[in-house]
């Protein structure tokens, strides 16, 4: 008896663990999230005066999209003791996160550091430089967004299911669209289903600074509709810190219904960005030069 | 005997509370009927007697005592005042008080140690000072700690006191095997004693003897010999604490107040005075910062004295507290902060040797505010954490007083130069006597050979020397080593950032506050930093001393001054030369002295500080064009090219015996 109830265990453990698909085989979304570019830098932190240090610098793009005008720059650093050999460095595109690319593109580049000066008499100390790295990429929010006839929003079986949507009202898109900045609040304001007020707030996530945000196109149901960023009447605005800007965008609708209905919302936006990370070096004690 | 007067004497001295009460329900009785008074009052003084008679008799003649209280009674006024009777109650009652105060283990070493301290704070500390402390420290474990730690004192004292002076790392090679030894012997001798066990025996030695050893160290100024000697930058706190603490007075007092003492109103009035004054004291120090490192000889009990006397040369916190709170309690902290300062200035012309209450006295306190105030705008700088190769120079002699019978005795002491960045010294050393006005020249003998002037090249040297009068020597005279040193160097180090001021405050913001991570995490990074060496030069530029980061369009400020670190053993002769890299680093004179970045001084000021130059600069074309969003940063360097004078003065006796027609006296 004991056995058999043994052997009922096992098979319901092999039948539960094989019941669920692997996520592997489902379609992996990546512009979702709030990402940025990967820096790694390998090479020797420690030299004295006179040694040239080799550091090689490897990005690994880990947006959702590609990135494009890469600049990496080195600065930041005292003169006095540092002098770098190939500081600056283009590069024209990284291929972002796609099916194709599940990792996304990588690149490398080489640079030297030179220890000009170790001051006589000094024991082991610190010396910090930084490494900007700045880029110009792109976002985009697909989403469908929920239209209702009425004057208040009516949840149907038709469109406006509960949570399959954008609703009128303030939606909260946590999840970002797979770069460092991305959408984070939208308010949908229809009014009687025949013009729509969309309030999208764009907010940095990331770690670097973002220079430019330019508005690209926004569309319902494939239609273009105006938007201009809040408080500026130029295309491209400027974001420090992680304030955030807000846009409006104000369209009419196409067609007249009289039940609720959902619409495709595409919003495209390019941006240039900067990252910069700080790097230290060790000089060491100068007690054997003369 | 005396065990059994004592007893009764803390009977009437615990007993206070419920006597006074008696005393007066006494007196009550007297005054409501005169017959039962008087009768009352026999009875009174009968009690009276009998209480008294510990204090004024001897067991032998208390037989008589009956009779003596009978007839004190008869001699009573018939109306004796209630006042004369509580005043009489009462000091009875002190005096018993005080007397039984001292069957407390803790009173008898927080009265010394108190009386000690009050009356050093008002004729300074005396040379022995240190056979007062350990007085105090044998005292403390014989009596006190019942004769704990004494292995550990007794071998500490021989070890100190009579073998005299150890390496300060090498320390621990005597210490511990002292400490280590007497635990044995308690251990040991507990056991033949049957007292304990042979581990609690040498624990109680090793904690009490440790501890002992420890408070006589900081009782006789060891914190403050390490922070004269070798800079150790104590926090203002614990420096203050050492300072205006007596230790062995606030050991009493906590053995005062162990539950197994007996405590009478005097022990707690002086106790609280004791609390009241280490609040006062600990309330009106200032915290601050500290660390740095040492290698020494451990210094003799006089030095360390010298050490403390010099150190406590500064105002009490307490004193001027009370004062403040007594004479200006509208105004307390501006006050303190007067009287403070009013004290260092008469400190100054103290010894500078103007009598107080002059008019000599009074110009040269407005001469010291004078000073001060111009002081203040001086650029301050920093001893840098990161060059550890400094050049240290100074005398040593073995010891700070010497007597000899000879009248042209050779004295010794020893020049050591610690040269790690191996600079050509030319060194001219002399010596001489003082007494009042007369002064005896020396000659001086370097490696038996009489020889004033040499070279020091090397890593580091020690260069013995001795000082031979060049006339007879009669008494006490302050013998002065004299070196002058010429041609140091010493460089300056100063840190700034440059870059691109835009239109955006944001972007400004992020700028400075990725600059101030990366390079100015602490306000020392803004300064300018040299090696502890004798002189520097500070200087800094930019907007303002403070900002280290410069906006590449604003006009720069450019201001030095060289200071004398040493300033208490020696002065800078002359500026042979200073140089500041700005010159090189394409910077350039905008207006102000022309000689900003680069010249010499023949003249130096007496003061810690000397003026040396200012200017406006114009930064160079690279640093006006940084692009924006970066910045650049560039360590500066100045260099120092000066002459010293190191001095070190001892006392030397020469009690010369007189030839008699009997022979030498």
């Amino acid at each position: 008896m004991k056995w058999k109830i043994l052997i009922i265990l096992v098979l319901s453990l092999v039948v539960l663990g094989c019941g669920e698909t692997s996520e592997s085989n489902k379609d992996v979304n990546y512009k979702t999230g709030f990402v940025d570019l990967n820096v790694d830098i390998f090479g020797t932190n420690k030299g004295y005066q006179g040694s040239q240090l080799d550091q090689r610098l490897l990005i690994r793009n880990s947006l959702g999209y590609d990135v494009e005008n890469v600049q990496v720059e080195v600065g930041g650093f005292d003169r006095r003791y540092l002098d770098f050999f190939l500081y600056q460095q283009e590069f024209s595109s990284i291929e972002g996160r796609s099916v194709f690319n599940p990792a996304g593109g990588r690149v490398e580049m080489e640079y030297n550091v030179n220890i000009i000066t170790a001051e006589k008499g000094a024991k082991d100390h610190k010396q910090k430089y930084r490494i900007y790295l700045g880029y110009n990429s792109k976002l985009e929010l697909s989403d469908e967004i929920c239209i209702s006839p009425g004057s208040y929003l009516v949840e149907d079986e038709n469109g406006c299911q509960k949570g399959s949507s954008l609703k009128e009202g303030s939606n909260s898109i946590s999840s970002g669209q797979g770069a460092p900045l991305g959408i984070t609040e939208m308010e949908v304001i229809s009014k009687q289903g025949e013009t729509i007020e969309l309030r999208m707030k764009i907010e940095n996530k990331g770690d670097g600074d973002v220079k430019t945000v330019s508005l690209q196109k926004v569309t319902i149901g494939g239609k273009e509709i105006t938007c201009k960023f809040r408080g500026s009447s130029n295309s491209e605005v400027t974001i420090v810190g992680k304030e955030g800007i807000e846009m409006n965008c104000q369209g009419n609708l196409r067609v007249r219904r009289s039940l609720s209905y959902k619409t495709p919302l595409l919003v495209e936006l390019s941006y240039k960005y900067e990252l910069s990370f700080q790097k230290e070096l060790i000089i060491g004690s100068s007690d054997l030069i003369s | 005997m005396v065990d059994n007067t004592a007893e009764k004497l803390d009977q009437a001295g615990s007993d206070t509370k419920k006597y006074n009460k008696r005393l007066y329900q006494v007196g009550s009785k007297w005054y409501k009927n005169k017959a039962a008074a008087d009768k009352e009052a026999s009875k009174s003084a009968n009690d009276n007697a009998k209480r008294k008679r510990p204090i004024i008799v001897n067991k032998a003649a208390d037989d008589n005592a009956e009779e003596r209280a009978s007839s004190q009674a008869e001699k009573k006024p018939k109306k004796p005042s209630r006042l004369k009777k509580y005043a009489a109650a009462g000091a009875l009652a002190a005096g018993a008080g005080a007397v039984g105060s001292f069957k407390n283990r803790g009173f008898f070493l927080f009265l010394a140690a108190g009386i000690v301290f009050f009356v050093t704070q008002f004729f300074g500390i005396p040379k022995w000072y240190a056979l007062i402390s350990l007085f105090f420290m044998i005292y403390s474990t014989l009596f006190i700690f019942k004769k704990n730690g004494t292995f550990a004192v007794s071998l500490f004292i021989i070890w100190y006191f009579f073998f005299g002076s150890a390496n300060l790392v090498s320390i621990k090679f005597y210490i511990i095997p002292i400490v280590a030894g007497a635990a044995i012997l308690h251990g040991i001798s507990s056991v033949l004693r049957g007292e304990e066990s042979f581990v609690i025996g040498a624990t109680e030695e090793m904690i009490v003897g440790v501890a002992h050893i420890l408070v006589f160290f900081l009782d006789v100024g060891l914190v403050q010999w390490l922070a004269q000697e070798f800079g150790v930058i104590l926090p203002t706190f614990v420096q203050g604490m050492l300072n205006w603490i007596p230790l062995w007075m606030f050991i009493g007092l906590f053995v005062m107040f162990n539950d197994d003492e007996k405590k009478t109103w005097l022990t707690k009035l002086l106790a609280l005075a004791a609390i009241l004054y280490l609040v006062a004291v600990i309330f009106f120090i200032s915290p601050d910062v500290a660390v740095e490192e040492l290698t020494a000889l451990l210094p003799g009990p006089e030095e360390l004295v010298a050490a403390k006397e010099a150190s406590q040369k500064n105002v009490n916190p307490a004193w001027i507290t009370v004062k403040c709170m007594t004479t200006d309690l509208t105004n307390t902290k501006v006050c303190i902060e007067r009287e403070k300062e009013l004290y260092i200035y008469k400190t100054a012309c103290e010894e500078k040797g103007v009598k107080e209450k002059t008019e000599a006295f009074i110009r040269c306190i407005e001469e010291e505010k004078e000073n001060a105030k111009n002081q203040a705008g001086f650029v301050e700088g920093a001893v840098s954490d990161i060059i550890k190769q400094v050049t240290k120079i100074h005398f040593v002699v073995s010891s700070t007083r010497i007597t000899t019978t000879k009248p042209r005795a050779f004295f010794p002491g020893t020049l050591v130069i610690e040269n790690p960045r191996e600079q050509e010294i030319k060194v001219k050393a002399s010596c001489s006597f003082k007494k009042l006005k007369e002064v005896i020249p020396g000659e001086i003998y370097v490696r038996s050979e009489q020889q004033t002037d040499f070279v020091v090249k090397d890593f580091r040297e020690e260069i013995p020397m001795q000082c031979k009068p060049t006339q007879d020597l009669d008494g006490s005279y302050q013998l002065e080593f004299k070196a002058e040193l010429f041609g140091l160097r010493t460089p300056s180090f100063l840190k700034r950032a440059f870059f691109s001021k835009t239109d955006s405050f944001d972007l400004n913001e992020k700028t400075e506050d990725e600059i101030n991570e990366d390079h100015f995490r602490s306000s020392k990074d803004k300064t300018s930093q040299a090696p502890k060496e004798l002189a520097r030069i500070n200087f800094w530029f930019g907007t303002t001393e403070k900002m280290a980061i410069i906006p590449n369009d604003e006009i720069i400020t450019f201001n030095s001054w060289v200071e004398n670190t040493a300033v208490s053993s020696g002065k800078i002769l002359r500026i042979n030369g200073y140089y500041f890299n700005l010159l090189e680093e394409g910077f350039s004179v905008k207006s102000g002295d022309e000689d900003c970045l680069q010249g010499f001084e023949n003249t130096v000021s007496e003061t810690r500080k000397t003026f040396l130059s200012s200017c406006f600069l114009e930064l160079p074309s690279e640093l006006q064009n940084i692009k924006e969003g970066r910045f650049d940063v560039e360590t500066f360097i100045a260099e120092l090219n000066y002459d010293y004078e190191i001095k070190k003065t001892l006392s030397v006796t020469a009690d010369v015996p007189v030839k008699t027609e009997e022979g030498f006296v």
